[in-house]
């Protein structure tokens, strides 16, 4: 991959994708629920950066606004996401669809969902390429052949003319990374893409995208809830809590040292052997009567008077690293600081 | 062995030939859609090339109101008709009749119920005003139509259609909207397809088995639909056969004891509409099972 790609090309130090003040409300019955807040990240070109939090903390929330995937009553009220020169947010239906699937690749979540139960892989592939330009049968079969062999799937003229019910979970997520590259997308988005499979094939559909996406000089943004997933294939790491960015940062710097007593409580709850198995107390804020002050003050062991009705904004404290804590957490409270070495 | 195997996958006719005798293995579990398809080509074919005892528009005055006998099969109503004749006749008129209201409703049908699918709250309204205008007596309005228009096929077709035409918006509408909710269609937006294309590339493939059914169900109401109206007068008319003519001519038999004149043309409606409604429950079954 030279530098052809206008995705890639120009200007190498700017971001595959800087979103700022993103922002995502759903109007319903029992009111508004504010599923992103004010939520702000980069993804450095060449990166693969994990979005990690617990369910309904707005992960999937942000990338579908992101990729213009929110629906009525869903609306994105504020913010950017500049990819190159365009603001996806700002962008008409007619140019965003121009950048989806040609400039961002989307897996998601469950990959029979995600492909057309009555239509042929084959003309699946012909679907996604004759989105953005013409071409021919022939044309895009040869295509499917490579792009499944590049998912390292053996016989794709057989899957090419099968359908999805026949493809096993991990081949179906595979057809579905081939699909998302196909039109060679400088960034892709992954939205838990291994949540739905099994857990013997997670790791190879993992292993697959990111070795994909690194072979390529992509970007990739991965959302998932698995903080090793996160240890092992992200650069960097955003952490979620309540719709909101709590910390973000270098993986190894988050990990060893982190900041914020959320993802210290996260870090914690990983299973470990010989370790009796700790879990996060309380439950994620309602997110319709947003609470005052710090969203974690519940649930936090080191809230005090201020965490109560201040709310803390994301500071850049250097290294890269952001966290949103009204702590000076390395010098008052010692067990973070240790966190590293136990 | 694994040599001539590989050579003999590599050698085998395209794919097309393979989906075809699979469909067909398919098809024979579900031997409803064979019988009626059947039954009905058997009828039309018959109505086109069978040969009749007698000419079905020549009636003969020496011989009226006769009951079912060797000479006449099915009797003769009042004015000399052979029924078995005209029965038989019938067929070629009133059947493809409903197939051509059936299918032009199709056709218009679906991409208006798409359509309206996508264009939410006027979609929505659309469906409103389709309500309100079929709230109006069918019967009522095709009697306006011909008075206006005066007595030609094609307001029967056009009767058929202000029936079907909405039915099939609301069966593809409602359909596409429970659709619009599933994955693979935001997929298939993420990966930049256009709306259009979402429509016609990903939607209508998937509506196609449930469009068959209402086809064959829509036709089969048609046929009852031509029956009422040429019952009426409008529509075919004498003395070309037609099936709801023949029930109109005898019903005054009815009460004197010449049942033979309105029975057959009436076991000649029930057997059109009861394939069409068999075949209609079997590609149910078979869409069911094989589509999703």
């Amino acid at each position: 991959m030279t530098a052809q790609h206008d995705g890639r090309s120009a200007a190498t130090d700017a971001p595959a994708l800087r979103v700022a003040g993103l922002t995502t409300e759903f109007v319903t019955r029992r009111g508004v629920v504010h599923a992103v807040n004010d939520v702000s990240f980069t993804v450095g070109r060449g990166d693969i950066v994990g979005i990690v939090g617990e369910s309904g903390c707005g992960k999937s929330a942000t990338v579908r606004s992101i990729m213009g995937l929110i629906r009525s009553p869903g609306r994105v009220v504020g913010g950017s996401a500049e990819m190159g020169d365009h603001d996806l947010l700002q962008l008409s239906r007619r140019d965003l669809r121009k950048i989806r699937g040609a400039q961002i690749g989307f897996v998601a979540q469950n990959p029979f969902g995600s492909l057309n139960p009555i239509l042929n892989i084959r003309r699946q592939f012909h679907n996604v390429v004759n989105s953005h330009r013409s071409a021919s049968r022939e044309e895009t079969y040869e295509l499917g052949l490579s792009m499944l062999r590049s998912v390292g799937i053996a016989g794709p003229e057989r899957v090419l003319d099968g359908y999805a019910h026949e493809l096993s979970g991990g081949m179906a997520q595979r057809v579905v990374i081939a699909l998302a590259l196909s039109l060679d997308p400088a960034l892709v988005i992954a939205d838990e893409p291994t949540t739905a499979l099994d857990v013997t094939v997670q790791r190879q559909i993992l292993d697959l995208i990111s070795g994909l996406v690194k072979q390529d000089d992509r970007s990739m943004l991965l959302v998932t809830h698995d903080l090793g997933v996160v240890a092992q294939y992200c650069d960097q790491v955003v952490v979620m809590y309540a719709g909101k960015v709590v910390e973000a940062g270098p993986v190894a710097e988050v990990f060893t040292r982190p900041l914020m007593p959320y993802t210290l409580d996260l870090l914690e709850a990983i299973p470990r052997r010989g370790a009796s198995l700790r879990n996060l107390r309380g439950r994620v804020p309602d997110l319709i009567n947003y609470p005052t002050g710090c969203p974690y003050k519940t649930r936090c062991r080191f809230a005090f008077d201020r965490c109560l009705d201040e709310v803390p904004a994301l500071r850049p404290i250097g290294d890269g690293r952001a966290v949103a804590c009204h702590l000076n957490v390395h010098e008052e409270v010692p067990e973070l600081a240790s966190i590293g070495s136990g | 062995m694994t040599d001539t195997e590989t050579t003999a996958t590599l050698a085998s006719p395209g794919p097309q030939i393979g989906g075809l005798r699979a469909t067909w293995d398919r098809l024979r579990r579900y031997p409803g859609i064979l019988v009626g398809g059947f039954i009905i080509v058997g009828l039309v074919l018959a109505g086109f090339f069978a040969p009749l005892p007698y000419d079905p528009i020549e009636p003969n005055v020496f011989e009226i109101l006769q009951a079912p006998s060797a000479a006449h099969w099915f009797g003769t109503d009042v004015i000399g008709f052979d029924i078995f004749s005209r029965t038989i006749d019938a067929a070629q008129r009133d059947i493809p009749l409903a197939l051509i209201g059936a299918l032009v409703s199709l056709v218009v049908g679906v991409p208006l119920g798409l359509v309206a699918s996508a264009k939410g709250k006027a979609g929505e309204r659309i469906m409103r005003a389709l309500d309100v205008f079929q709230a109006f007596p069918l019967i009522v309005l095709s009697v306006a139509l011909v008075t206006v228009t005066g007595n030609e096929l094609r307001n029967v077709v056009f009767a058929i259609l202000i029936i079907n035409v909405p039915r099939f918006m609301r069966l593809v509408r409602s359909e596409a909207l429970s659709l619009r909710e599933s994955r693979f269609m935001e997929a298939a937006e993420a990966v930049g397809c256009s709306r259009t294309r979402m429509m016609f590339r990903h939607m209508l493939p998937n509506v196609v088995g449930i469009t068959m059914v209402q086809t064959s169900l829509a036709t089969a109401h048609a046929l009852i639909v031509i029956a009422s109206l040429s019952f009426l007068g409008i529509g075919v008319t004498p003395p070309d056969a037609s099936w709801g003519a023949m029930i109109q001519a005898g019903a005054r038999q009815m009460a004197t004891g010449e049942w033979w004149v309105v029975t057959f043309p009436g076991l000649g409606v029930l057997l059109a509409v009861a394939s069409f409604n068999m075949v209609a429950d079997s590609l149910d079954a078979f869409f069911d099972r094989s589509g999703r």
